[in-house]
């Protein structure tokens, strides 16, 4: 019996031509649902990913809807920050690298987001040095990310 | 460490590419699916 896959993060990558370039990115939809989240609000935003119940990627496999609301943005006097983790490292895994190597834009994208959702200046992403390909690409869309 | 000194050989904790192996990385240079040919071939291109 064939599975039949549905891809949703991965759902452009193999397109002919696309490559880890914003003009690709966006050509494919990418920062369309950015400019949606600024209009809609912080605060809607944490509500349809609570919602959602979407999850993160780490083992655990944690709410990620009920992680944000740890931390209430309007109560806090300290700076929060945004950690993302690069890591990889799971015994057996290699996911995160996919979206690294095939989509950089959509981990940055998602980044920004959720720093807006939460209150967040200043986000910082941990990745391993091992990670040659990827540390060179992130570092190549980083910067591209901030001026279009 | 080789003889001559121009090699060490360590051990990767995770390079994210366990569906790929062997991989090697070479200072920063990233390959996968390494056989012992292909492996022969990168030390002679350093040299």
């Amino acid at each position: 019996m064939a599975v039949k896959e549905r891809r949703l993060i991965l759902k452009h990558v193999d397109a002919p031509g696309y490559t880890p370039a914003i003009a690709c990115y966006r050509k494919h939809g990418g920062y369309e649902m950015l400019k949606k989240g600024l209009a809609m609000g912080a605060n809607a935003i944490r509500d349809e990913v609570k919602k959602s119940q979407l999850r993160g990627r780490g083992g655990a496999g944690f709410s990620t809807g009920m992680k944000w609301s740890f931390i209430d943005p309007a109560k806090v006097t300290k700076p929060i920050y945004l950690i993302c983790n690069a890591d990889e490292s799971e015994p057996g895994t290699f996911k995160d690298r996919q979206i690294i190597h095939k989509d950089p834009h959509q981990l940055l994208e998602g980044m920004i987001l959720s720093c807006f959702a939460n209150g967040v200046k200043l986000a910082y992403l941990y990745i391993r040095c091992e990670f040659t390909t990827g540390w060179k690409i992130l570092e190549k869309a980083i910067p591209i990310t901030g001026r279009w | 460490m080789s003889e001559d000194g121009r090699f060490s050989l360590e051990y990767a904790e995770c390079l994210a590419s366990c569906g790929t192996a062997p991989v090697i990385l070479c200072n920063d240079d990233f390959h996968e699916k390494v056989d012992e040919a292909r492996a022969a071939e990168l030390v002679a291109a350093c040299r």
